[in-house]
C-alpha cells in the first residue's frame, strides 16, 4: 500500500522530535515555586500646556492627570513540564483637571471639569493566558498574550496584532491581545500558527463578544455591528541562521482591528550583531493595499457637499498596489553602557503632501462643525506617548546613560518625521533609588519643524507634529517593585 | 590478561609522566572550564555589585547550561530584575524583558547589570573554545600561569591572564585586558566548597580596574553538574515562557 507524501512528510519531522524527547523525559532538577507573584505600584502626574489652536477638539484633554496603578503577575506552573496560567492585571484609577478648548480667537478657554470616559478607572489584563506544554516540542497557548515576532526596537511594523507601542518608552510594552497558539520550538528553528479572534465587546479588561457581533447593541459606545467575521490567522517560521533571527510571518485576516477583508499580508524580520557591538535589524510587511483611512479631496474643495458623507475613507483596502512597511535600525551599547539606538521607519501608505494637507483641512473643518466628533482623547494612559504616524518617513533615535552618579540614567528619544522635520523630543531622568523603588521625570516636547514641507490650509503653515495639542508635556512617576 | 595488564601499566605510566611535568596550557585551560563550568548544570548564584558610594546591588539568578555553547539564566532576585531571563547560543546571546515582553540581543562584553562583570563573564564560559592559550613564565611557585589570547571578537575580553594553583589546579586569580593592553578588570577565586562532588572556588570577587572603588562579587549557592535539559530550553522562544 503506498503511503501519502504527507505521512512521510510528517514522520520525517517528527521523528527527531520523538528521539528527542526520550532524552527529555529526564526532568530538570529546578528550583520550580508552585506559584509566583510579583508586581509593581506605580503613580504618574502629568502637566501639559495645552494649546487648542489645533484642528482636534481639545476639550476632554486635561491639563493635569493623574494615574494610579496596582499591578500584579501571577505566575502558577501547572505540573513539572513547564505548563503554567499567568496573569499581568493592573487596577488603574484616573483624575484629569483643567480642560481648555479653542475661544476661536486665537486663544483658548476654560471648559469646566467634567467626565471623560478615558480617564475612567479600569481592570487592565495585560495578559492572562494558559500555556500548556505536553511535550518539550509542543507549545499551546490559549488566552490574552503580547506577542511580537519583528526585531524593531521602537516600532514593529510587523505587528499587528498587539496594541501600539510607545516608542518613547521600548522599555515598558506589556500589553497583548487575544489568541490560541500552537508553538513547535526545535533547535534550530520554531513554527508558530496562530489565531486571534477580535474580542468585540469588552467590559473591565474581559470580553464578552469575541469574532461575531451579537444580535444586540452594546449598552454603550457606538453600535458597529456587522455580519462578517473578525478574524486573523497567522503562521510563522524563526531560524538562527548564520548567527542572525529570523522570521518569515505570513497573516491573513479579515475585519482584524482594520477594513481588510481576506487579506494576505508577508512579514520578514533580521536582528544581527556586525562587528561586535553594533545590533543590526530590519522587519517589514509587505501588503496589497492599505487599510489606512485617507481624506476624500472632494470634501476639501466643496465641505457642504460631503455634509453626509465621510471625509476619511478607507479606499485603497482593494488596491493591487504594494505597500511596504519597513524599519531598519542599529543599537550599540559603549563602554560607559550608554545605549544608542537609531532607526529609520518608512510607509508608503503614509499621506503625501497633499493628503497631509486635505487631512488637516477636513480635521480643521469638522472641529468647526459641533455634529462631528473628532476629538483628542485622553492621554492614553498607561502608554506615555502614542506613536500614530501619518506621512511616510520618519526616524527615531533613542540614548540613555546609565549611571551619570550613583544611580541616576539620562535618556532622550527623539521621533522626527522627515518630510517635514517636525518631531517630537523626550528627555527623561530617572534615579534608581532602592532596588525596589524607581523615580523618573519624562518630557514630551513637539517639534514644529524648519518651515519645509508644511502643509498650507486658509493661509497657515502645519506640520505633522506641530499639530500636538501641547507645547509641552511633563509626567512624574514613582515606581514601586515587590 | 597481558593485554590489560600492559594497558593499565601504560596508562598509569602515562598519569604519572602528566603529573610530574608542569602541565600544558591547554591542560590548565581545559581544567579551568572543567571546574568553572562543567558540560552540562545547573546552578543558583547571587551576585554583589558593590558601587562607588558604597552602597551595593544584590541579584539571584538560575542558569543552566547545556554543552559548550548554551546557558540560560532567570533571574530570581530582585523584584524589579524578576521574570529577567538571558540566553546563549554560540555567539548568540538574548536578554528577555518582561516589561516588554520579548528577548533583545545583546553583546557579550556589555556590562551584566551594571555591575563588573559582563555577559560573557556569565553566560559564555568556555575558555577552550573562545581563546588560544600559552604558559605564563613560571614565577609563582604556587601557582601554573597562562596566558589567553582571544580567537575572535566574540570572545568576552581580549586576552586574559589565569592563575591555577599547582596542587588542585583550582584558579586562584584572573586579569582581563583590553585589546589596548590596558587592564581592565581583576578577579580572585575564593571559598573552595565542595558541590555535589564538584571542587570549585565557591566566590569570585571581580574588581573594576578602571573604578577602582566598584568591584562585584558572584557566590555560587548551589551547583550541580551532569544535569540533562531538553532542547527547548534554549530556544529563543522559549524564554519568559
Amino acid at each position: 500500500m503506498r503511503r501519502p507524501f504527507s505521512t512521510a512528510l510528517l514522520f520525517l519531522a517528527a521523528t527527531p522530535a520523538f528521539a528527542q524527547e526520550m532524552r527529555d523525559e529526564q526532568e530538570v532538577a529546578a528550583p520550580h515555586e508552585k506559584a509566583q507573584v510579583n508586581g509593581y505600584i506605580s503613580q504618574r502626574v502629568a502637566y501639559q500646556q495645552i494649546t487648542p489652536n489645533v484642528p482636534m477638539s481639545t476639550q476632554d484633554l486635561p491639563s493635569i492627570a493623574t494615574l494610579t496603578e496596582a499591578n500584579a503577575q501571577l505566575k502558577v506552573n501547572l505540573g513539572t513540564r513547564g505548563s503554567f496560567a499567568y496573569a499581568d492585571l493592573s487596577l488603574v484609577y484616573q483624575g484629569g483637571w483643567l480642560f481648555y478648548e479653542d475661544d476661536g480667537n486665537g486663544g483658548r478657554t476654560r471648559v469646566p471639569n467634567h467626565d471623560v470616559p478615558d480617564l475612567h478607572p479600569a481592570v487592565v489584563s495585560s495578559e492572562l493566558y494558559l500555556s500548556l506544554s505536553p511535550k518539550p516540542w509542543l507549545n499551546l497557548l490559549v488566552g490574552k498574550k503580547r506577542i511580537t515576532w519583528g526585531a524593531g526596537f521602537a516600532f514593529n511594523p510587523t505587528d499587528l496584532i498587539n496594541p501600539p507601542k510607545d516608542p518613547t518608552d521600548p522599555n515598558y510594552q506589556r500589553a497583548g491581545n487575544w489568541v490560541a497558539r500552537v508553538e513547535l520550538p526545535f533547535e534550530k528553528f520554531t513554527l508558530s500558527a496562530l489565531f486571534a479572534p477580535q474580542a468585540l465587546y469588552t467590559q473591565s479588561g474581559l470580553p464578552y463578544a469575541f469574532m461575531r457581533y451579537p444580535d444586540y447593541a452594546p449598552a454603550t459606545g457606538a453600535d458597529a455591528r456587522d455580519q462578517t467575521s473578525h478574524y486573523l490567522l497567522a503562521g510563522r517560521l524563526y531560524a538562527l541562521l548564520a548567527s542572525t533571527d529570523v522570521n518569515l510571518i505570513y497573516y491573513f485576516s479579515n475585519a482584524y482591528q482594520d477594513d481588510f477583508r481576506n487579506k494576505s499580508r508577508l512579514g520578514l524580520s533580521l536582528s544581527r550583531y556586525f562587528f561586535t557591538d553594533y545590533e543590526l535589524h530590519a522587519e517589514a510587511l509587505l501588503t496589497r493595499g492599505s487599510a489606512r483611512s485617507f481624506p476624500v479631496h472632494v470634501c476639501v474643495e466643496d465641505q457642504a457637499a460631503c455634509a453626509s458623507g465621510p471625509f476619511f475613507t478607507t479606499s485603497k483596502t482593494d488596491s493591487t498596489a504594494f505597500y511596504p512597511r519597513i524599519i531598519a535600525g542599529t543599537r550599540r551599547m559603549f563602554a560607559d553602557e550608554s545605549l544608542l539606538s537609531i532607526e529609520y521607519y518608512y510607509q508608503r501608505d503614509g499621506y503625501d503632501d497633499q493628503e497631509f494637507a486635505d487631512a488637516v483641512a477636513l480635521q480643521t473643518y469638522a472641529k468647526s462643525q459641533p455634529s462631528v466628533t473628532n476629538a483628542v482623547s485622553g492621554s492614553a494612559l498607561p502608554q506615555r506617548y502614542a506613536f500614530d504616524p501619518l506621512r511616510r518617513h520618519y526616524l527615531i533615535v533613542s540614548y540613555s546613560k546609565p549611571r551619570i552618579a550613583d544611580d541616576w540614567t539620562v535618556g532622550a528619544v527623539l521621533i522626527a518625521g522627515v518630510r517635514d522635520l517636525s518631531g517630537v523630543l523626550s528627555p527623561s531622568v530617572a534615579w534608581n533609588v532602592r532596588e525596589w523603588l524607581n523615580l523618573g521625570l519624562y518630557g514630551f516636547v513637539p517639534i514644529h519643524g524648519l518651515g519645509v514641507g508644511e502643509a498650507q490650509v486658509a493661509g497657515a503653515s502645519f506640520s505633522e507634529y506641530g499639530l500636538s495639542p501641547y507645547t509641552f508635556r511633563v509626567l512624574f512617576e514613582a515606581r514601586g517593585y515587590y | 590478561m597481558i593485554k590489560t595488564f600492559i594497558a593499565l601499566t601504560c596508562l598509569l605510566v602515562g598519569t604519572g609522566n602528566a603529573f610530574a611535568n608542569p602541565p600544558s596550557a591547554d591542560e590548565l585551560v581545559h581544567r579551568y572550564d572543567e571546574v568553572m563550568s562543567p558540560k552540562t548544570f545547573e546552578s543558583v548564584i547571587e551576585m554583589v555589585a558593590h558601587r562607588q558610594d558604597g552602597t551595593t546591588r544584590n541579584y539571584t539568578l538560575r542558569a543552566l547550561k547545556s554543552g559548550n555553547d548554551k546557558m540560560r539564566a532567570w533571574f530570581l532576585e530582585p523584584a524589579a530584575s524578576k521574570g529577567q531571563e538571558m540566553l546563549k547560543v554560540g555567539d548568540n546571546m538574548w536578554v528577555y524583558m518582561p516589561n516588554l515582553k520579548r528577548a533583545l540581543r545583546i553583546a557579550s562584553r556589555e556590562s551584566f547589570q551594571g555591575g563588573d562583570f559582563n555577559n560573557g563573564d556569565i553566560m559564555r564560559v568556555n575558555y577552550v573554545a573562545d581563546y588560544s592559550a600559552k604558559l605564563l613564565p613560571e614565577t609563582d611557585p604556587a601557582a601554573w600561569g597562562v596566558e589567553l589570547t582571544a580567537k575572535s571578537d566574540e570572545a568576552s575580553y581580549d586576552r586574559i591572564r589565569l592563575w591555577l594553583d599547582r596542587d588542585k589546579r583550582l584558579p586562584v586569580k584572573a586579569e582581563y585586558y583590553a585589546s589596548s593592553g590596558k587592564l581592565l578588570r581583576s578577579a580572585t577565586f575564593e571559598a573552595t566548597k565542595r558541590f555535589h562532588g564538584l571542587e570549585r572556588p565557591s566566590r569570585i570577587v571581580m574588581r573594576n580596574e578602571l573604578a577602582t572603588k566598584r568591584f562585584s562579587e558572584m557566590t555560587m549557592i548551589d551547583m550541580k553538574a551532569g544535569v540533562e535539559a531538553p532542547t527547548q530550553k534554549f530556544v529563543l522562544d522559549d524564554l519568559g515562557r
